[in-house]
């Protein structure tokens, strides 16, 4: 069963806050112990993973806790989505609910942001690649019509 | 039989000589004789001279035989020519001198006929060499003009389509960036178009639509 943590992970920019956020709480185990971790819990971790830390960690070595945690996190594949447009956390949720619901194994997005493509998405998994942007379909209609654009701008022209 | 004329003339000169020189000592032989005899007669002492005269006489009768001798020799060796010998003999020599004459004028006009003739024949022998030459040269350099004219043309042809290949290479090329261009200018208008005119729900409907599609294509299937 996976931890909370990793459970509401949806993006892989949450993954690498989420491993600093680790990475800052061993830190602060190897420097003081395991007493001096509340501290850190309190001022340096968002709320809702301190919440979930100290709800998970009541009878468990926190040194190991946290292994686990990172070792799950490089076990965690992603899927790349370009977007042309920056999307709310709604529109997030709803691509990340729509993904995971057909993956069987724990997934995140990695969402990158190209105007470029004017509309529609780039997917990318497991090194396949689709292409349903706008940009492809103008460029596979301007294929077609390639000759007669040309054509018309040599009449324009002149 | 080609004798000088000059030759013969000095021997009959020599002939002469002798005779003349016989008929002298015979002539001096003859008084000495007279003298001694009238001597003889008239004086008293010719015991004492007679044993000189007697040598004088044997002296002289010798020379006379060594004269006489050298003069029959003389005319035994020689050919003693008649005159009207020595008419034929002349007439003989002149003919055989004109006949050689003539045969010698005849050999020179033929050499000279035939150095002409040789003359002459030369340019035709030059030319005829000379054509046979320059057919030869043409014939060499003919093959060579040939060579080097299918090897010029063939650079040239090679050259060509090189050419060609370069601006096919070019056409292409250009072809891709005006291609490029265009399609930059399309995507920048329907961006700035779309983006007034799509909102951010009809982004998210098309996104999603993406991912159904990508579904059922397989993308996300496990075996990755």
């Amino acid at each position: 069963m996976l931890s909370k943590l990793i459970d509401n992970l949806k993006t892989k920019n949450e993954i690498e806050i989420l491993r600093d956020e680790i990475a800052l709480l061993s830190q602060s185990i190897y420097q003081g112990g395991e007493k001096n971790i509340e501290n850190s819990l309190k001022n340096d971790i968002r709320i809702w993973v301190s919440e979930t830390i100290r709800n998970e960690t009541q009878n468990v070595n926190l040194r190991d806790y946290f292994n686990d945690i990172e070792k799950e996190l490089d076990r965690i594949k992603s899927v790349s989505i370009t977007l042309a447009y920056e999307p709310s956390e709604l529109s997030v949720r709803r691509f990340y609910d729509f993904v995971q619901s057909i993956m069987p194994k724990k997934i995140v997005l990695e969402l990158l942001y190209d105007p470029q493509i004017v509309g529609g998405v780039v997917i990318s998994y497991g090194g396949r690649y689709k292409d349903y942007s706008f940009r492809k379909i103008f460029e596979d209609e301007l294929e077609e019509t390639r000759k007669d654009v040309l054509e018309l701008l040599g009449k324009a022209k002149k | 039989m080609n004798i000088d004329p000059v030759l013969i003339y000095l021997i009959l000169f020599t002939l002469s000589s002798l005779v003349l020189l016989i008929v002298g000592l015979l002539i001096a032989y003859l008084n000495l004789l007279n003298r001694y005899s009238k001597t003889k007669k008239s004086s008293a002492v010719d015991d004492d001279i007679s044993p000189m005269f007697r040598d004088t006489e044997a002296r002289l009768k010798s020379i006379v035989d060594n004269a006489s001798a050298q003069a029959a020799q003389t005319i035994s060796s020689t050919q003693y020519f008649t005159e009207k010998q020595l008419k034929i003999f002349e007439d003989e020599v002149n003919k055989s001198a004109a006949m050689y004459l003539n045969l010698y004028q005849r050999t020179l006009e033929n050499l000279e006929r035939e150095t002409a003739k040789e003359i002459k024949a030369i340019p035709e022998v030059l030319r005829r060499d000379l054509g046979a030459s320059l057919s030869g040269i043409s014939a060499l350099f003919k093959d060579d003009v040939v060579k080097i004219a299918t090897e010029v043309k063939d650079s040239l042809d090679r050259a060509y389509k090189n050419i060609e290949i370069d601006i096919e290479e070019y056409k292409k090329t250009r072809l891709t960036q005006v291609d490029k261009s265009i399609a930059d200018i399309i995507l920048q208008i329907a961006r700035r178009v779309l983006v007034k005119e799509i909102n951010k729900d009809e982004h998210e409907k098309l996104v999603l639509k993406a991912l159904e599609d990508a579904k059922k294509s397989g993308m996300f299937s496990e075996d990755v």
